[in-house]
């Protein structure tokens, strides 16, 4: 047949046309043909979308180049849809700085880099494109080089970054002895297995290690926070397109990671404590951006947790839909003052531990039979993150000036939790791989941690929020702004192992001759 | 702003305490972004001369407040002649050739600075492996402020309002992270014995930092200086304090705050590395010592750029003077078709002289945007309060929708998901409900973007107004004198046209942290629509009407007043009225708003093309929410004049100049005269100020990268980039255009037509007036009934300007 085989040529269009969008940027600033290219990039990765799951995998996936995993087209589609916006927001918002064209050129690479890292099937290449989506980063996160902050948090990223390569590659390597091959789909073709041996083992650790760093989990978040001295249009990429890529490492070695107990624990604790800890923090935190970033942290922490608890389907789900969400809260940052005003207008009103109770007594239940209902197999504490959900949404319903009807709120809140129900089917449709890893038997004991988090969570939200002025609720917000004081001893640590020449200060001041002479005595 | 009479502090110099309290009232405010006004960040240093401020400000901060010879020398589109140059050199009292002045231009080298300790061992501490103290203490300070203010400055914790001081030392103490991230695990102890109160921490620091009252004065300057977007946001809030009548001391615990910093480092080092703080010690004394002098250097230093500045002043009003003195007074007309009041910002001109040249029977008058209506509005069912009027001013009434509506519905609706969005148990389920929802949202910003609206002013609707004082609808009397009174200071009691177009003024721009600061400074910063539409009403209003016949304004019955609001963005005027405007009317407005439209074009960057082309362009631009400059504000103000209009009438002002209109012979007892400078003529000369200061400081008096903006605490400001220290001022993107600086600064030339004695007698009677004027922050002239000749007014001497001055 003819039609397959231009369509397995369209996969390897995706990242070509984004590399064309950089070469023309380089000579001048050509946003506008930039702009088509990316455009016929996305189009491209649509089509091949489209075709892996109406005509098959066959037709567009090639053993050994490009990834049969659906969640690869899936991410294809989003890092091509993300990436034109994002290019498309930076047309007029970076006119007229010195570097736009260097910027776009840098912008575009990174595109096709993360276009390379999602659709390979290659282990290397992945690795590869990994690299370079690192180098590029570094540029953009750069942009200002001048700025002291900007380079220390560029700096960690290095370093962390090497880290992560390292893992990956001492990953591949250890599947390569493994299993003779560097593919992915050929690797996770071997899976499920009776037991897993050491090197296997090891692998899924490494694989869990890159994507706690990847995702900027504790203690290794700190440049995440701290990049917000980027760009806006670089934070939104960044935080739509590439964080999310430990997580699609972890969907891809799915069928390993789900046999490897060691490892979904260290994703269940690292990345779970994560989840509560930045999500509270996020809480305290004043700047809109760096608020973004805090809850960035906590929503890659969720998606990781969901892979450690095989439920990868809803994992791919959250990850697409906070590329989106996030891309839009970055992109708008620039509208936080209306935002506030709205709040200012409508101030919620006064809420008793009565309407919790009464909100929490309607939610959870509702939740639960939804989730027994429709989503039989699996662990049950990821729905308690949805009935919490309903919960602070049937509580605090009303504003000061405006009752909200319950009704109201629990029609939305039903559209929330078809919404979620529908997807979550959607995705699982696609990936046709989620049920098939029935829960293990510490699965209920994973299960029971993350629920125990989930009500760690609802207990601090609950302390910050009803007894603010309480002398705990000051002692844990305090340590709660300062994000614990873990990326202090990050950056002392970074400094001293790999120390690296800063930035002078923006316009020192000058000493005195005299003083100088003082100096030198 | 004056510090609270504090409680005296116990034992310590009297000299000292009254210069560490001085420098505490040298900071000016900064209005939060939700009702940015233009601030002069150097009113509080006006009874100084700004020669003298910029030396000071440059040698203790490093800043600059007065533009670099080279930005003048380089500006191509006002050169300076070699005359004027000699000229500004000779009127500067130096001795210096024009072209010296040209060879100054191309110097770079500048004077040492103030340091303060912290500075001093930043010069001596190892940056590549370690953190600068100078960064770590902003970024502590600034964290700790955004934390604290972040509920709109009242400091509440453990319910009790706190000092500053304590609940900032109580957070020190807490914070294990500084003492990690310096590598100094022995700092805590040195927090632990910082003094308790901010009284006591700056008594101890005097003592121990060896100050006198002169050293004290530039050190607690320098620190200031050093925190200034924090200094400036408390200046704030003690100026609203001090409009409702009451007093706080929050700078002098800020300043303490900063110092108890230095002590603390400096108390640190002498414990453990004797042999650097005997070294820091000797530093540090020759500092005191010489302080007064690095000012001097810089003043010395200065000179070249003062010649320069005063040069192109000259240069710009020899120009204007020309126009200025080339004048006849017009025949009295015929009752105008349509007349149209605008406010007197600068974008003000553009539009009236095309709209003025629609016609030979329109007529334009310029009046402070907000219609001197004295009000602030809270919206229908809201306990949130706006000020629509000039931040020198304290609102007396309130307007309030009369009529019910869906807008607090809906606004709850909109509030509420936007906490979900914040809220750390809901925000991971509803990620993952909304996914589509986003994406579509990204999409039609992207490619079908929506005008802005301001969501506080989407909540009218339209709805009728009331004005009320205390919750009471304001009496037919006192609505009648306050018609009166507008009316008369406009100047406008006779010959009413048909039609009166009471034109507020606003902008549009999406995703603008500073869009407010576009709006109409009049108004607080809001749009002037609300005010238009008050006064429209009010003066529409029959037993007002009658009211005001009876007091000698006689208004036909055939004239209407119509509410409208320009657009900046687009130069639209939009109208506000049941009945729609007469047909050539409002032909006239949109050929007016084209024209504006086309002459604004090529400074947007916009090709020269077709009229519906540059309208589309300047439409999207508009709408764009990744456009940085959605338009250039009051860039490259230069000038106030109030005069009857027909003075100005005719000439391309360049919009660079406030117009207000005045004819002295309406003004008996000078009353409006007096109003007209001591508000709009300050008010005009704080946003030349702030656009000057934004560009000659774009780092301390401007608020950075717009790129990089961070907005903190909701409305309190930004921060550029992760943090550092609060930003004031105008982003650099709103005066630069990524090439050249779209701002020329220049101190405001103000000229009032007016008797000189009248005149004087004000000048004399407000001390602001005359610092501005004598201390050279402002130029003002007088201009002549007959056109010759043009005086200037500077310390209690008028001069009579010569005519050849090229």
């Amino acid at each position: 047949m003819t039609l397959p085989l231009s369509l397995s040529t369209l996969p390897v269009l995706i990242p070509a046309l984004h590399l064309l969008a950089a070469a023309v940027s380089a000579s001048r600033h050509r946003w506008q043909l930039a702009f088509w290219l990316n455009s016929a990039a996305l189009g491209a990765a649509m089509t091949s979308c489209i075709a892996f799951f109406v005509f098959g995998a066959d037709t567009v996936a090639t053993t050994g180049w490009i990834s049969s995993a659906p969640a690869s087209f899936l991410l294809a589609v989003l890092i091509s849809f993300v990436g034109l916006l994002v290019a498309n927001f930076s047309r007029n918002y970076l006119a007229g700085e010195a570097r736009e064209a260097r910027y776009a050129t840098m912008l575009h690479i990174t595109l096709a880099a993360v276009s390379v890292v999602v659709l390979t099937d290659n282990l290397l290449v992945l690795l590869g494109g990994w690299v370079a989506i690192s180098l590029t980063l570094n540029e953009l996160l750069l942009f200002y080089p001048d700025r002291p902050r900007a380079a220390l948090a560029a700096h960690k990223k290095y370093l962390f970054a090497r880290i992560a390569e390292l893992a990956v590659f001492g990953a591949a390597l250890l599947l390569f002895l493994e299993h003779g091959s560097w593919n992915i789909s050929t690797i996770i073709a071997a899976y499920p297995v009776e037991s897993l041996s050491l090197n296997q083992q090891a692998a899924a650790l490494l694989i869990a290690l890159a994507a706690l760093i990847k995702c900027a989990q504790l203690p290794m978040h700190g440049w995440l926070i701290q990049v917000v001295e980027a760009p806006t249009p670089v934070s939104a990429l960044l935080h739509a397109g590439i964080i999310n890529l430990g997580g699609y490492l972890l969907i891809a070695f799915g069928p390993l990671l789900s046999a490897a107990a060691p490892a979904q624990w260290l994703l269940l604790i690292v990345a779970g404590l994560t989840t509560v800890v930045a999500a509270l923090v996020m809480a305290t935190r004043v700047t809109v951006k760096v608020k973004l970033a805090w809850s960035t942290a906590a929503q890659m922490g969720l998606m990781l947790v969901e892979c450690a608890l095989g439920l990868y389907e809803l994992a791919l789900l959250h990850l697409l839909a906070h590329a989106c969400y996030k891309a839009w809260f970055f992109l708008t940052a620039g509208a936080t003052v209306e935002r506030y005003l709205i709040r200012e207008v409508a101030p919620a009103s006064q809420t008793s531990p009565g309407h919790w109770l009464l909100a929490l007594a309607i939610a959870l239940p509702v939740t639960m039979l939804a989730a027994t209902l429709l989503a039989p197999a699996g662990p049950l504490s990821p729905w308690l993150l949805v009935a919490a959900l309903l919960t602070v949404l049937l509580a605090e319903r009303s504003s000061v000036s405006h009752k909200a009807p319950f009704l109201a709120a629990a029609a939305l809140g039903t559209v929330l939790l078809t919404a979620i129900l529908g997807q979550k089917a959607l995705v699982a449709g696609g990936l046709a791989t989620a049920s098939t890893f029935a829960p293990s038997s510490w699965l209920s004991l994973a299960d029971l941690w993350v629920a125990a988090l989930i009500g760690l969570l609802c207990l601090g939200f609950a302390l910050l929020k009803r007894a603010p002025d309480s002398a705990l609720a000051r002692q844990v917000s305090a340590w709660l702004y300062a994000g614990l004081y873990l990326d202090e001893w990050a950056t002392r640590t970074t400094l001293r192992l790999w120390p690296l020449r800063l930035p002078a200060r923006l316009n020192p001041k000058q000493l005195s001759p005299i003083t100088q002479e003082g100096e030198s005595s | 702003m004056s510090l609270a009479d504090q409680a005296p502090i116990a034992g310590a110099d009297s000299a000292i305490r009254a210069a560490l309290k001085e420098s505490c009232s040298m900071i000016a405010p900064t209005w939060p972004l939700d009702k940015l006004i233009a601030v002069n960040p150097f009113w509080e240093l006006r009874h100084l001369p700004a020669e003298d401020v910029a030396a000071r400000l440059a040698a203790l901060g490093r800043s600059r407040a007065v533009a670099p010879a080279a930005l003048h020398a380089g500006n191509a589109a006002q050169p300076i002649s070699d005359q004027q140059l000699a000229a500004a050199a000779g009127a500067q009292g130096v001795d210096t050739s024009a072209g010296e002045l040209r060879e100054a231009a191309r110097r770079t080298d500048a004077p040492s600075h103030w340091h303060n300790i912290s500075d001093l061992l930043d010069s001596e501490r190892d940056r590549q492996h370690e953190m600068a103290w100078g960064d770590e203490i902003i970024h502590q300070l600034s964290q700790f402020c955004a934390r604290v203010f972040q509920r709109g400055g009242e400091l509440h914790e453990g319910g009790e309002p706190g000092r500053l001081y304590d609940l900032w030392l109580t957070a020190l103490r807490m914070d294990r992270g500084i003492p990690i991230l310096m590598g100094t695990p022995r700092l805590a102890t040195q927090f632990e014995a910082l003094p308790d109160t901010a009284e006591e921490l700056l008594e101890t620091a005097a003592a121990e930092l060896a100050l006198d009252a002169e050293s004290a004065s530039l050190y607690a300057h320098a620190l200031l200086l050093d925190i200034n977007g924090w200094a400036s946001w408390i200046a704030y809030l003690e100026w609203q304090q001090a409009l409702a009548g009451g007093t706080q001391n929050l700078m002098s615990d800020l300043l303490a705050m900063r110092m108890a910093w230095d002590l603390a480092i400096w108390r640190y080092l002498k414990a453990n590395d004797e042999f650097a703080a005997r070294r820091l010690d000797r530093l540090w004394k020759h500092q005191l010592a010489t302080g007064a002098q690095l000012i001097t250097e810089h003043a010395q230093q200065q000179q070249a750029d003062w010649a320069w500045q005063r040069a192109a002043e000259a240069t710009y009003q020899a120009n204007l003077h020309q126009h200025l003195r080339s004048w006849v007074r017009p025949e009295q007309e015929e009752r105008p078709m349509l007349q149209a009041v605008f406010c007197i910002d600068v974008r003000s001109e553009v539009m009236r002289r095309h709209l003025e040249a629609q016609h030979g029977r329109i007529q334009t008058i310029g009046f402070a945007g907000f219609f001197g209506l004295p009000i602030a509005y809270q919206p229908a069912g809201s306990s949130y309060q706006r000020p629509q009027l000039p931040g020198l001013l304290a609102p007396g009434l309130t307007v309030t929708e009369t009529a019910d509506s869906d807008a607090p519905a809906r606004t709850n609706g909109k509030a509420r998901w936007d906490a979900l969005t914040e809220s750390p148990p809901a925000m991971f389920a509803l990620v993952e409900a909304t996914g589509p929802l986003y994406a579509a949202k990204l999409l039609k910003e992207s490619f079908f973007p929506a005008q802005g609206k301001n969501p506080v002013n989407g909540l009218n609707m339209g709805r009728s107004l009331s004005l009320q004082r205390d919750g009471q609808p304001l009496p037919a009397a006192e609505r009648i004198t306050l018609a009166h009174n507008i009316l008369s200071a406009m100047g406008l009691t006779r010959q009413f046209a048909p039609v009166v177009l009471l034109t507020g003024h606003g902008s549009s721009s999406r995703n603008n942290p500073h869009a407010a600061g576009l709006d109409c400074g009049a108004c607080g910063g809001q749009t002037g629509e609300l005010n238009a539409r008050v006064l429209a009403s009010l003066l529409n209003d029959e037993q007002v009407r009658r009211g005001l016949s009876a007091r000698d304004i006689r208004i036909p019955a055939d004239t209407r007043f119509v509410a409208a609001l320009h657009d900046t963005t687009t130069d639209e005027i939009h109208c506000y009225s049941d009945e729609p405007l007469p047909p050539l009317a409002s032909r006239w407005l949109e050929d007016a708003g084209a024209a504006a439209r086309a002459e604004r074009a090529p400074s947007l960057d916009i090709k020269p093309g077709s009229r519906r082309k540059t309208d589309a362009a300047i439409r999207r631009r508009a709408r764009d929410w990744s456009q940085l400059r959605p338009e250039w504000g009051l860039a490259n103000n230069a000038a106030f004049i109030a005069a009857p209009r027909q003075r100005t009438q005719g000439f391309d002002l360049q919009g660079r100049t406030f117009l207000h209109d005045y004819d002295w012979q309406q003004d008996p007892d000078f009353s409006i005269l007096e109003l007209i400078m001591t508000a709009p003529m300050v008010v005009a000369q704080w946003i030349n100020a702030q656009y000057n200061a934004s560009v000659t400081d774009n780092q301390r008096y401007g608020s950075g990268n717009k790129l990089l903006h961070n907005v903190v605490g909701g409305n309190i400001g930004v921060f550029e980039g992760n943090g550092g220290d609060l930003r004031i001022g105008l982003p650099h993107q709103s005066v630069h255009n990524g090439r050249d600086w779209m701002h020329t600064p220049l101190r405001l030339s103000a000229y009032l037509q007016a008797p000189a004695e009248a005149i004087a007698r004000i000048y004399k009677a407000h001390a602001n007036v005359a610092q501005l004027v004598d201390n050279d922050w402002l130029y003002l002239f007088r201009l002549s009934d007959t056109g010759e000749p043009i005086e200037r007014l500077y310390q209690d001497q008028w001069t009579i300007v010569p005519a050849e001055h090229r």
